[in-house]
């Protein structure tokens, strides 16, 4: 028995380790898909009484969609069909009928493993296991499988992508089979359909673990070359040394195959450049969705010689790749369009980042304006812009290869004017006021009023006098009419009014007279502003030798008594009383450097000024008009830039302007809210976006940072997306002396944070401790704390993409929280918003002023209570100081009758 | 006689056989504990403040030491409750290359969209992919990529067009 036990022993010993060999479970069952053997060896595992197949391996060899973003919902797809499973739930839906399972889908080892008869019926896959051999054989429609080989089996691409490069499916065990070699020998039929030459192949990461290394320790963790049973030696096949194509094919592409085989292999083809990488990559990662993956083409090492590269024609849907460009590189970029009023006259700029060439035309039906850049490059984060004007009412940008184009469309027949932009690199496109009707009404004495209803005003006149006929003729400047007209008048002095465009920019009107007049030699002259109805109105008097604008009844309930002005020390203020409480909206222009504030809801009946203050360092001229029917208008030219503030009493009837010179001398400043458009920042628990606290802050600051006499410009002044590229390009454009970014910060949630961080970045040539980026940062921290009081998260060196790629001191301020309800309440504040923009305008204030030995540079609020005292007998009382000039009406009004003609609406 | 006692001990041996078959693969879990090669890495979260990154230690097979799998790792979270997670949920790391000591690494959308936005939310999630890649022998930089495509940024703070190289700054003092 004893000796029968001993012959017994070896052979069941054998039986054993066949059995355990063999056994489901363990990881030695060869898997062969479609003739192909998969060689991942964590690819089956007994779950439940059921086998399991890695969701990877279902994924990646047999084109079904796993979506387990759901979990413990797990979804498959393949083509039209689709199953639910749920962890731990033996019955799942298949097309909408529930089937009972095997096994529920597991997690094991950090593999997702399915249950193989549902994937093998949702895919209509043949299963056929055969005990014996250890196999497992899946077979799909051939349909479903790879295509024709371009040039056999040989070439080494191979559908199907290694487990461990894609998903979250990791890597086998180290115990996996030997996967075929590098020249394919078991190699499944290739999915290359064109004929590139044979290629090693990049591959999968966990043998890149495994690739030679010098620097690697023998004592590590890692699986080692010889463990690993990696079949490509690596080496020879390094493109940088010039040996990645087989010998003789230099001339053709050589093509990154970019999709490693099942069995993997560490890329001994090191791709050439980042870009190959994204594109390899890119590749990897689209073969996760199930296609089979193509072979791509690479950037052509060769240009001229090189065939044209082979396209992609059924690979996934992923747009190509796209590296940003790097900032500054390509020059004649358009940055932004932007449109605004100037003197009631509507402006698209375009802001670039170097010179550009600037094609326009105008075309009718509809009536558009399309400007053409060639050459130029798109930098925008927009294509199309409604714009609320009279005489347009949307921008489109397109860019092409060739060029930039921007097409303003228009409201009617309008004319324009280029011009280079004052501020930075770029163009203004000036739009004419579009005349809309004219009317004429004889006035007692012989006199004539004309109207004129435009798109806006106010409107420059000349008016003269022509001989034999008798005629008066009125031209009005910066003004389109869409065809010429004529107006019979059966008045006494005048016959008709012929209305036409004399030159591109005039409007010119005759009007014939019966008889001479006496009319000043040179004619009169000057600026129209239209009533509260849209209408300008002359006075043409030839008797009384007087041209004026009247505006028409008023609607708007508000007016001015007084305008005056008056200098204490080097202040000059201009003072208003108004007959109701004022609002004003003050702006600081140029070419002539003047300051304007706009007065809603104010109807100057006459014009006034201009006023020359004798002896003033800084004030030119002070005018006052209508410049819209709703909206007065008090101008204050300049000598240079200067600061200017506003007070008002406190039941705001009166108001103050104080100008001084300004310390600044014009520096500019790009402020810069972060976010914007379809990028809506952090969004907090109350829903309030970051991208609109930014803004308004932003716009806070360049109102005060204007005040004290800086030139402002905004990387965006409304709810549209900003690439970060273009922000800092158009900083660098402009020159800035400073550049200062607003945002709100988020950490996510589970947790509150709190308070105001301020973050810079050392320029490449400055030094750590004594930057000027590190001086700003200091400057504007310590203003933003004190001005609103929150915790104090530091002021720290961090690579933003707005801090790096600009040239100047840069600043990055983080006011609060968007994620911490307190302060998202705060935030969305304007109270609070008004107070962080004082306190980050005062500390680039602060920054300017360092540095600086005499004068000192007043800070904003010293500034506030040094005006208050001069103003403020005027202010509490009314009291006019003494040596204070009024500014007085231009003429005397003349009053007018009934309208006898119109023309019609055009 | 004989020949009934040595057809039992065979019939026996048999059963037995299976039965430990069975056993072993029972326990083949625990087996592939004892017997895989194992080793220790470090994930790195956000501390509660949100101010550093904490690492968190991780007991991994040997042969998962790779990049992807230390990404999904740290995807799931810190184990320790008074670490806040880094990664938004539902971003999945879909491949890493790596190429003269720099780990390209290529996240699904949810990388951004799903994010909170924020410099510092930003900073913790890219700083902690970078820290946890740079352990690696090997990686010396990491450059994010997301589906596919290189970008700017990753939620408008940090510069992403370049490799990032680790930054002890953001790793609290231990």
């Amino acid at each position: 028995m004893a000796r029968g036990w001993r012959r017994c022993a070896p052979w069941l010993l054998g039986c054993l380790a066949v059995l355990l060999a063999a056994w489901p479970g363990s990881a030695a069952i060869q898997l062969v898909v479609d003739g192909r053997p998969i060689s991942t060896s964590g690819a089956l595992m007994l779950i439940g009484t059921g086998l399991g197949i890695s969701a990877a391996v279902a994924a990646e060899e047999l084109g079904i969609e796993v979506d387990d973003t759901g979990w413990p919902v797990v979804q498959l797809r393949a083509g039209p069909r689709t199953a639910r499973l749920e962890a731990g739930q033996l019955s799942a839906r298949l097309d909408g009928r529930t089937v009972q399972l095997q096994a529920a889908p597991t997690v094991r080892d950090g593999m997702l493993y399915l249950p193989l008869h549902l994937v093998a019926d949702l895919a209509g896959l043949r299963v056929d296991w055969s005990l014996l051999a250890g196999v497992l054989t899946l077979e799909r429609r051939p349909a479903a499988a790879g295509g024709p080989s371009g040039d056999g089996a040989g070439d080494g691409s191979r559908p199907g992508v290694g487990a461990g490069l894609t998903g979250r499916r990791a890597t086998p065990p180290p115990s996996s089979l030997v996967p075929p070699g590098p020249s394919g020998a078991a190699g499944p039929p290739a999915a290359l359909s064109s004929s590139l030459p044979p290629e090693p192949e990049p591959s999968r990461w966990e043998v890149a673990a495994a690739a030679p290394r010098e620097s690697r320790e023998p004592g590590e963790t890692w699986a080692s070359p010889a463990q690993d049973p990696s079949p490509l030696a690596p080496g020879p096949a390094l493109p940088a040394a010039g040996s990645g194509s087989p010998p003789g094919s230099t001339d053709s592409p050589p093509a990154i195959p970019a999709v490693p085989a099942a069995g993997g292999g560490w890329p001994t083809q090191r791709p050439r450049t980042r870009s190959e990488l994204v594109e390899l990559l890119r590749l990897l990662s689209g073969a996760e969705t199930g296609s089979t993956p193509q072979p791509m083409p690479k950037p052509e090492p060769l240009p001229p010689a090189a065939p044209p590269a082979p396209s992609l024609p059924s690979f996934p849907a992923q747009g190509a790749v796209r590296l940003p460009q790097p900032a500054g590189t390509a020059a004649g970029a358009l940055l932004d369009v932007r449109v605004r009023e100037v003197d009631g006259r509507a402006e698209v700029v375009a802001i670039t980042d170097g010179p550009v060439e600037v094609r326009a035309m105008y075309l009718p039906g509809p009536d558009r304006l399309v400007i053409d850049l060639p050459g130029a490059a798109l930098a925008t984060g927009w294509r199309a812009m409604p714009v609320d004007s009279p005489v347009m009412h949307q921008l489109r940008l397109s860019g092409e290869e060739e060029g930039v184009r921007l097409v303003v469309d228009l409201t009617g027949p309008t004319g324009y004017a280029l011009a280079p932009a004052e501020e930075h690199p770029g163009f203004v496109v000036r739009l004419n006021h579009q005349l809309r009707a004219v009317g004429a009404t004889p006035l007692e004495g012989g006199g004539i009023a004309l109207h004129a209803e435009v798109s806006g005003g106010p409107v420059a006149y000349q008016a003269f006098a022509l001989r034999e006929p008798w005629r008066l003729v009125v031209d009005l400047w910066d003004v389109t009419v869409a065809g010429p007209w004529d107006l019979q008048l059966d008045s006494s002095g005048v016959r008709t009014v012929r209305v036409s465009q004399f030159q591109q920019d005039v409007v010119r009107a005759v009007l014939e007279l019966d008889g001479p007049v006496d009319w000043p030699p040179g004619g009169l002259s000057g600026q129209a502003h239209p009533g509260p109805d849209g209408r300008i109105t002359l006075i043409l008097n030839p008797n009384g030798s007087v041209a004026l604008d009247v505006p028409g009844p008023g609607v708007a309930a508000n007016g001015l008594d007084l305008v005056g002005f008056v200098r204490d020390d080097d202040a000059e203020l201009i003072l208003l009383q108004g007959r109701g409480p004022l609002e004003a909206e003050v702006r600081r222009l140029r070419d002539p450097e003047r300051i304007v504030l706009d007065l809603p809801g104010v109807l100057l009946e006459r014009s006034l000024g201009p006023l020359s203050p004798p002896g003033s360092q800084v004030v030119t001229a002070v005018r006052a008009g209508q410049a819209a029917p709703t909206t007065g208008r008090v101008v204050v030219e300049t000598r240079q830039v200067a600061e200017h503030q506003v007070l008002f009493s406190e039941d705001r009837t009166r108001a103050v302007l104080s100008v001084r010179p300004s310390q600044l001398g014009g520096r500019t400043v790009v402020v810069d809210a972060g976010h914007g458009g379809r990028d809506p920042g952090a969004i907090g628990p109350g829903g309030t976006q970051e991208k609109d606290v930014n803004l308004a802050i932003a716009l806070q600051v360049a109102r005060f940072l204007e005040q004290a006499g800086a030139r402002v410009v905004l990387t965006r002044d409304r709810d549209v997306f900003v690439d970060l590229a273009t922000r800092s390009r158009m900083a660098n454009a402009l020159g800035a002396d400073a550049f200062v970014s607003i945002h709100a910060d988020a950490i996510g949630p589970g947790r509150t944070a709190s308070g105001t961080g301020t973050f810079y970045h050392p320029g490449p040539d400055e030094q750590l401790g004594a930057s000027a980026d590190l001086r700003l940062g200091q400057a504007v921290h310590r203003e933003l704390l004190q001005a609103i009081g929150l915790p104090d998260r530091g002021l720290r060196q961090r690579a933003f993409h707005v801090l790096v790629h600009t040239d100047m001191p840069a600043v990055l301020v983080e006011v609060a929280f968007i994620d911490n309800p307190a302060e998202e309440r705060l935030l969305a504040d304007p109270e609070f918003q008004r107070r962080a923009a004082f306190g980050i305008a005062q500390g680039v204030l602060r920054y300017f002023a360092e540095g600086r030995s005499e004068p000192r540079l007043r800070t904003l609020a010293e500034w506030d209570s040094a005006v208050q005292q001069v103003a403020a007998d005027f202010l509490e009382n009314g009291d006019l100081p003494a040596g204070v000039l009024l500014v007085a009406p231009a003429a005397a009004l003349e009053t007018v009758s009934e309208t006898v003609a119109q023309t019609p609406e055009l | 006689m004989t020949g009934l006692w040595r057809r039992g001990v065979v019939l026996l041996l048999l059963l037995g056989l299976v039965a430990v078959a069975r056993w072993g693969m029972d326990r083949q879990p625990a087996f592939d504990a004892v017997l895989t090669p194992r080793a220790t890495v470090q994930l790195y979260f956000s501390d509660a403040d949100a101010q550093y990154l904490v690492p968190e230690a991780r007991t991994l097979p040997a042969a998962a030491l790779n990049p992807l799998r230390l990404l999904e790792e740290l995807g799931r979270g810190p184990q320790d409750p008074g670490l806040r997670p880094t990664i938004p949920r539902g971003a999945r790391p879909r491949a890493v290359v790596v190429a003269d000591g720099i780990a390209f690494v290529d996240y699904s959308a949810e990388l951004r969209t799903r994010h909170p936005g924020g410099s510092t939310g930003e900073i913790l999630t890219v700083y902690s992919i970078v820290a946890t890649l740079t352990q690696l022998p090997g990686i010396d930089a990491v450059q994010l990529l997301l589906e596919g495509e290189a970008m700017d940024s990753l939620v408008g703070h940090l510069d992403l067009s370049r490799p990032l190289l680790p930054d002890p700054r953001f790793i609290a003092a231990p």
